[in-house]
């Protein structure tokens, strides 16, 4: 099953992203990380837009970084399913074609919310879905459909032998 | 046995706690020919030959190992400061090692790791068989902070790695604008237990009383809150002169800077270990460190100890190590003995020692 996960998320050169109008970014709270980012983009010659969704401390921050065709959009709270309602009805966000977001690394059980909002967002829009990790390494997501259902089905089964073993010790006990 | 090691998330350079993971390891490997290790998640960023378990994590929560268990049957699972679920009823040692306390300990200088300190770090400890702390001050606030029984804390020391990098002879690489300055070395990260503003303050001060002094200070590696240090060295005369920030750099240089400064600061406020003052002493030099948490088990009696919350005992510690040469000498002669007590090859002696409890 780790294996059908890790099949459905692939590590890609940054210049897969040349051809992208616009991306939108769940900023991360590491400045460096957003840099980092930014500064891989430039270096392979990624030319569109970048719309920045961030936390309120963050904002001013992003809005510094030296990218000229680039917006940034204030989130106050945990990353819901309540954004990418908001985030459709904004019309400039019509044109977006790639969802970009940080992690520790690529295939993180932590991430299901985000991927969520992803997984909503690429169900009304044609969007690839992108990670970045701790080492700044780019990856894509193939199907995400079968990679959130398949790390729910993991969890789930991890929970029912944990509860196997402990019914069986109350049994014998 | 069959031995699945847990590390922190993977890092195309190694540095922090995953040089201890790998520097454990390296050690581990040699000397053990009896057990199987395996690398619990992908293992391609590992600079040592591991079979591995994939398997998938879970950043600030626990590592969920039961599924895993039950289809690789582990004798033991050991994780190096990452929290992990097994069933407890399960057949596996289950062994963690803790670095430091400093985000539950210390909220306000790391408050987005308390949570995670507070929960699944607490929840891992209290499930472990065994916890190996790093020092005995980690050892102390383990059981301060999570109650835990003192007999399941071994503590096993860091070491160096790699550690050829600090062999006789090894004078490293220079960092070319420094080649004919006289100066004080401190290396660092940004996490606010540096100190970093106390350490340059106390600079500032030393050379406000030695006008006629030369000297510099060195700080390697990242700064931070680089607005405060920028307002703080407005306040002193030349002081953009005299303290030199060179950011990262390689290991080859980070040697040259500890052979050739006059000595070593590193004044924190908390350390779980220390590595930094056993890198110093380690290139035979005299060291200013903190008189609290690790620091005095890393140093030793061959350094020259401080209040890191006082910058007036800062400075009055760089003004005997600066200006009492035969004082400086006398910890430079004591500085290699006090560093071979701290190896990898003394930690995997250990850490195997440990293990075998669960043959």
């Amino acid at each position: 099953m780790v294996e059908l996960i890790r099949d459905c998320v692939q590590e890609i050169s940054y210049e897969k992203l040349v051809c992208k109008k616009h991306l939108l970014v769940i900023a991360v709270g590491e400045e460096e990380m957003n840099r980092n980012f930014i500064k891989m983009l430039k270096i392979t010659g990624f030319h569109g837009k970048i719309t920045f969704i961030s936390q309120p401390k963050m904002v001013s921050i992003l809005k510094q970084l030296e990218w000229d065709n680039k917006e940034v959009m204030k989130w106050e709270g945990n990353y819901t399913l309540a954004l990418p309602e908001i985030l459709l009805e904004q019309e400039s966000l019509m044109d977006m074609d790639g969802f970009v977001f940080f992690s520790l690394q690529s295939t993180n059980l932590r991430d299901r919310n985000v991927l969520e909002i992803a997984q909503t967002l690429a169900g009304e829009r044609d969007i690839d879905i992108y990670c970045v990790d701790s080492d700044n390494e780019l990856y894509i997501y193939k199907n995400l459909d079968m990679y959130n259902r398949t790390v729910s089905l993991y969890l789930e089964i991890d929970n029912l032998i944990d509860a196997y073993y402990t019914g069986k010790r109350g049994l014998a006990e | 046995m069959n031995i699945g090691i847990l590390a922190q998330i993977k890092q195309k350079k190694i540095t922090g706690i995953n040089r201890v993971t790998v520097g454990t390891l390296t050690e581990l490997l040699k000397i053990d020919t009896e057990n199987q290790y395996h690398y619990i998640g992908k293992a391609d960023w590992l600079p040592v030959q591991l079979d591995t378990i994939d398997a998938i994590y879970s950043s600030n929560q626990e590592i969920p190992l039961n599924y895993l268990q039950l289809s690789h049957q582990l004798d033991i699972v050991h994780s190096h400061n990452r929290a992990f679920f097994l069933n407890r009823y399960m057949r596996c040692g289950k062994i963690l090692t803790i670095h430091d306390m400093i985000p539950y300990k210390y909220p306000e200088w790391n408050g987005n790791n308390y949570d995670y300190f507070d929960g699944p770090m607490r929840r891992c400890a209290a499930n472990a068989d065994r916890i190996i702390a790093v020092s005995e001050s980690t050892k102390r606030d383990i059981i301060e902070c999570y109650g835990i029984q003192p007999e399941k804390i071994s503590v096993i020391y860091s070491g160096l790695y790699p550690n050829k990098l600090f062999q006789e002879g090894d004078e490293g690489t220079a960092v070319s604008y420094l080649k004919d300055v006289k100066f004080l070395l401190s290396v660092s990260a940004i996490s606010a237990n540096k100190n970093q503003v106390g350490m340059i303050e106390a600079f500032l001060l030393f050379k406000e009383r030695n006008k006629d002094s030369d000297i510099k200070l060195v700080i390697a590696g990242p700064v931070r809150q680089f607005q405060v240090i920028r307002q703080l060295m407005n306040r002193y005369h030349n002081a953009e002169k005299d303290v030199i920030f060179t950011g990262f750099v390689p290991d080859e240089q980070l040697v040259w800077l500890y052979r050739n400064a006059v000595a070593f600061l590193y004044v924190s406020f908390y350390e779980g270990f220390g590595i930094p003052v056993l890198e110093a002493l380690s290139a035979g030099k005299a060291v200013i460190t903190s008189n609290v948490s690790s620091m005095p088990e890393v140093g030793g009696s061959t350094v020259e100890y401080c209040d890191p919350h006082d910058v007036e005992s800062i400075e009055q510690s760089m003004e005997k190590l600066v200006s009492d040469n035969s004082y400086r000498k006398t910890l430079e002669n004591g500085a290699k003995d006090q560093a071979s007590k701290f190896s990898y090859e003394k930690a995997a002696r250990e850490t195997l020692a440990i293990y075998k409890m669960f043959e």
